[in-house]
């Protein structure tokens, strides 16, 4: 192991303590959206409606880091059915729908605050389409769905953070005065 | 001869078992790679393999133990293949090379089986731990030899002096799983393009100046 995140520690409280202040407390699942107990459809249901919301509440780029950390928070939580819904192997056809409507959310969100502006400094032929928001949108979700399988498997929460971190870097940068910014990380 | 003539006739059966258990976790890693962990049966690896039932509990006292013999099995050819694809990347163009083997080998089959390790994460159950570390361990390995070529390449002078290399490793094996997902559900290897792409253009932003194209 390289200790990819070692000395890196997020200080998980306070990303937690402004999750909660942003939410207005700690979300607690029922039975019937989290748990083994509700099926693929109803968990599928529970985190679209919850992102809808979320992502809703999106006004700046500023804001992802509260999305991030609020997202971070459910897939790390054994109840939540958004970790039930990224760890559970379903039929494809149902999965698809769930992941396509889930990328449009985060490419309308990041439309949004980006409007009209490709969201990277590309200096290279090869990622001429990766600073568009529905690019970004597929990366985000594959970096969400990644981390979270790194994170499951650790135990810790930090290999999903580093992995959103990362891919939100253009996105954050959007938050810098002249609209791009310093998109270093690493 | 060699020194196997030596050998008694125990360690001949030995290795006559050896060849029926590499034999049923071949088919077991198969059966487990279309059908996932869920919908494989030890009936299925049974049949698929051709042992006897006698046979295939002299060496899995259960499936949780095959499940793990799959894992080392995948496990070694997957770290096997990124040590090969890897080991020589020094350049963001090295890195572009072993994006395109994987996109193309994924591409193949519509990227219906997703990665034969990731599926594997997707599905191994939460109360057993052994396998998830296990598997645990062999990401780490695998992010291990990402941070290898993105600290050659930093050492070569084509990344910034100042990136984390590590940290960037676990963003580019998390897009790399996320995006094997999304083309697995999708039956298109593109979302997976995507996100690799996406990971690389950000790695584009980190080059040393005048570094960008090398």
């Amino acid at each position: 192991m390289s200790g990819a995140t070692d000395g890196r520690c997020t200080d998980e409280e306070a990303d937690y303590a402004v999750t909660s202040a942003a939410t207005g407390g700690e979300s607690v699942w029922s039975e019937t959206t989290g748990g083994a107990a509700a099926d693929a459809a109803t968990q599928f249901r529970a985190v679209l409606d919850a992102e809808e919301r979320w992502l809703g509440a999106v006004s700046r780029a500023g804001d992802f880091t509260v999305w991030r950390s609020r997202v971070v928070r459910e897939v790390m939580d054994r109840r939540s059915p958004y970790a039930m819904a990224l760890r559970r192997a379903h039929g494809a056809g149902r999965q698809a729908e769930f992941l396509q409507s889930w990328q449009a959310l985060i490419a309308e969100t990041v439309q949004r605050i980006a409007p009209g502006r490709d969201t990277c400094a590309l200096p290279t032929a090869t990622s001429a389409a990766s600073g568009h928001p529905e690019s970004l949108a597929v990366a985000i979700l594959a970096s969400l769905h990644g981390g979270a399988t790194l994170s499951w498997l650790a135990q810790d929460a930090r290999s999903l953070e580093a992995a959103l971190d990362i891919v939100l870097t253009p996105v954050l940068a959007l938050e810098e005065p002249d609209g791009r910014g310093d998109q270093r990380s690493g | 001869m060699n020194a196997n003539s030596d050998e008694s006739p125990a360690i001949r059966l030995t290795a006559r078992g050896m060849k029926t258990r590499t034999r049923i976790v071949a088919a077991a890693a198969d059966l487990m790679r279309v059908q996932g962990i869920g919908g494989t049966t030890l009936d299925d690896v049974m049949v698929a393999s051709g042992v006897s039932k006698s046979q295939l509990y002299r060496h899995f006292e259960d499936k949780d133990a095959l499940v793990r013999a799959v894992i080392t099995n995948v496990g070694e050819f997957v770290i096997a293949r990124e040590t090969n694809m890897l080991g020589s990347v020094s350049t963001l163009a090295g890195l572009r090379r072993w994006r395109d083997s994987l996109i193309k080998a994924n591409a193949l089959r519509h990227g219906m089986y997703g990665c034969a390790l990731g599926s594997l994460a997707g599905e191994v159950s939460d109360h057993d731990a052994v396998a998830r570390e296990m598997l645990d361990e062999l990401f780490r390995a695998w992010q291990s030899l990402i941070d290898d070529a993105l600290g050659r390449m930093k050492r070569a002078g084509v990344l910034d002096d100042s990136i984390d290399t590590a940290r960037l490793a676990v963003g580019f094996l998390a897009s790399l799983q996320g995006g094997y997902l999304l083309a697995q559900t999708a039956r298109d290897v593109e979302p997976m393009a995507i996100a690799i792409d996406v990971a690389i253009a950000h790695l584009e932003t980190l080059a040393a100046p005048d570094r960008a194209a090398s």
